[in-house]
């Protein structure tokens, strides 16, 4: 006998649900926008990194007390917190801010996740090697170097970009042990650091000329390129 | 109602968590140490610093778009030398090199030379590895990498920023003749150097 067991969802939970899923994008503002309609940035704020933000400070909050050596801000500003997130975030935000395409935006946070999810993974053969900094430190210069060129950004590059921005920050990523909840927690926190870090800096409104900003941010970006190349020298010399 | 937007709500986010971070032994001794040791590494001989305003002044002399792809395209090579310095990849007449760029700049804004962009872009790139390359030799071992290297960076950037600052004068007479006059001086610097190198 087969029996059918059908889950009632409570109506409101189910209408919450649903538009947690669907392809509006909060904007954060009373008025919500389709993806079809002109977001002016690649970034938008989705209710999906939401509720990731709200999976990494509830289980946070409920694990067992333990003394934490990385907490719910380290995770969320891993990205930002050390040189190794900051240059390849910079670079690839100073390309990205070239790319205003919004219905961008969901295949950019998948693949940042998706490149993320591989440099985690690439983590354990790479801890203590001189190749975990390189990774990071070769990516920013090569997006430093593309940035500083005054290269286009076209839809699959940017989507490549932050595959490869993921993978970088992925492959430095701290967490507090190699269990499962740990490696989830770490990962949706430097997921939501990163997106909410690259949103300011894409949405970033221009300051003076466009002729000015732009040749402000390539001269940023070749500084970026040379501390990055400077940095990698340092690293080859202690592997020698 | 008032309208909140994504990039508020990020700040809000990162604010409040940078906020909330545990409380360290702070080591900035460390990290100034390797600053400051970069910042002052730029400054600390007469031949880079001439050069490196050379580069901002000859910019400001050829116009748009070298005023401000010369000191874009500086720093590239440049850590491209120190790298070369950094590993250890041997290259003779270092000195004479930048030596020879107080020289040959120098003598560019004397004479209100007007270089084609990309050979003037060629100059200032063989020039930069040998200044790159004596800062990356000399690099101390103990330095904090990514301070050193931003301080360094950021030096070699604001003195090119201050060449372009003394460049504008060109538009009056009088600081035309300056600005011939600084490119002149720095020539005679070069010179001195090249003396000493040789």
């Amino acid at each position: 006998m087969c029996v059918s067991v059908q889950v009632m969802w409570p109506p409101h939970l189910r209408a919450r649900c649903s538009r947690a899923f669907s392809e509006e994008v909060d904007t954060g503002s009373w008025q919500k926008m389709r993806p079809n309609q002109n977001a002016g940035a690649l970034i938008r704020f989705h209710r999906i990194e939401k509720l990731t933000l709200a999976f990494v400070i509830l289980t946070s909050t409920f694990q067992t007390a333990t003394a934490h050596q990385i907490g719910l801000a380290e995770q969320v500003l891993q990205p930002v917190s050390g040189a190794l997130g900051l240059l390849p975030l910079l670079t690839a935000a100073l390309l990205l801010r070239r790319q205003t395409d919004p219905s961008l935006t969901r295949p950019a946070a998948l693949a940042l996740a998706v490149g993320l999810a591989i440099g985690l993974c690439l983590r354990t053969w790479l801890t203590g090697t001189p190749l975990q900094p390189a990774v990071p430190l070769s990516i920013a210069a090569a997006f430093g170097l593309a940035a500083a060129a005054g290269l286009a950004v076209p839809s699959l590059a940017a989507l490549i970009i932050c595959a490869l921005l993921g993978l970088s920050l992925g492959a430095n990523l701290h967490s507090e042990t190699n269990e499962l909840i740990d490696l989830a927690q770490s990962l949706a926190g430097a997921w939501v650091g990163t997106l909410a870090a690259l949103q300011i800096a894409v949405t970033l409104p221009q300051a003076g000329s466009r002729q000015w900003q732009a040749i402000g941010e390539r001269i940023i970006a070749s500084w970026s390129l040379a501390i990055a190349t400077i940095m990698l020298a340092m690293t080859a010399r202690s592997m020698m | 109602m008032p309208t909140r937007t994504p990039a508020f709500f990020s700040a809000v986010l990162i604010s409040a968590l940078l906020i909330s971070s545990s409380a360290f032994a702070h080591t900035d001794g460390v990290a100034q140490s390797g600053f400051w040791s970069g910042l002052s590494h730029p400054i600390s001989g007469w031949d880079h610093v001439a050069a490196m305003v050379a580069v901002g002044l000859w910019g400001a002399f050829l116009g748009q778009p070298a005023i401000w792809l010369l000191p874009v395209v500086f720093p590239m090579v440049m850590a491209l030398g120190s790298a070369f310095g950094v590993i250890g990849i041997p290259i003779g007449g270092i000195e004479i090199g930048i030596a020879l760029s107080a020289v040959v700049l120098g003598t560019a804004i004397l004479l209100q030379l007007r270089a084609p962009f990309w050979l003037a872009a060629i100059i200032v790139g063989i020039f930069a590895i040998f200044h790159g390359y004596a800062h990356g030799a000399e690099l101390p071992e103990a330095a904090n990498p990514l301070a050193f290297a931003v301080g360094f960076v950021v030096a070699t950037g604001l003195l090119h920023l201050a060449g372009i600052g003394l460049g504008t004068f060109i538009r009056w007479p009088a600081g035309r003749v300056g600005v011939r006059a600084t490119g002149g001086a720095i020539a005679l610097i070069g010179v001195a150097y090249l003396t000493g190198a040789i």
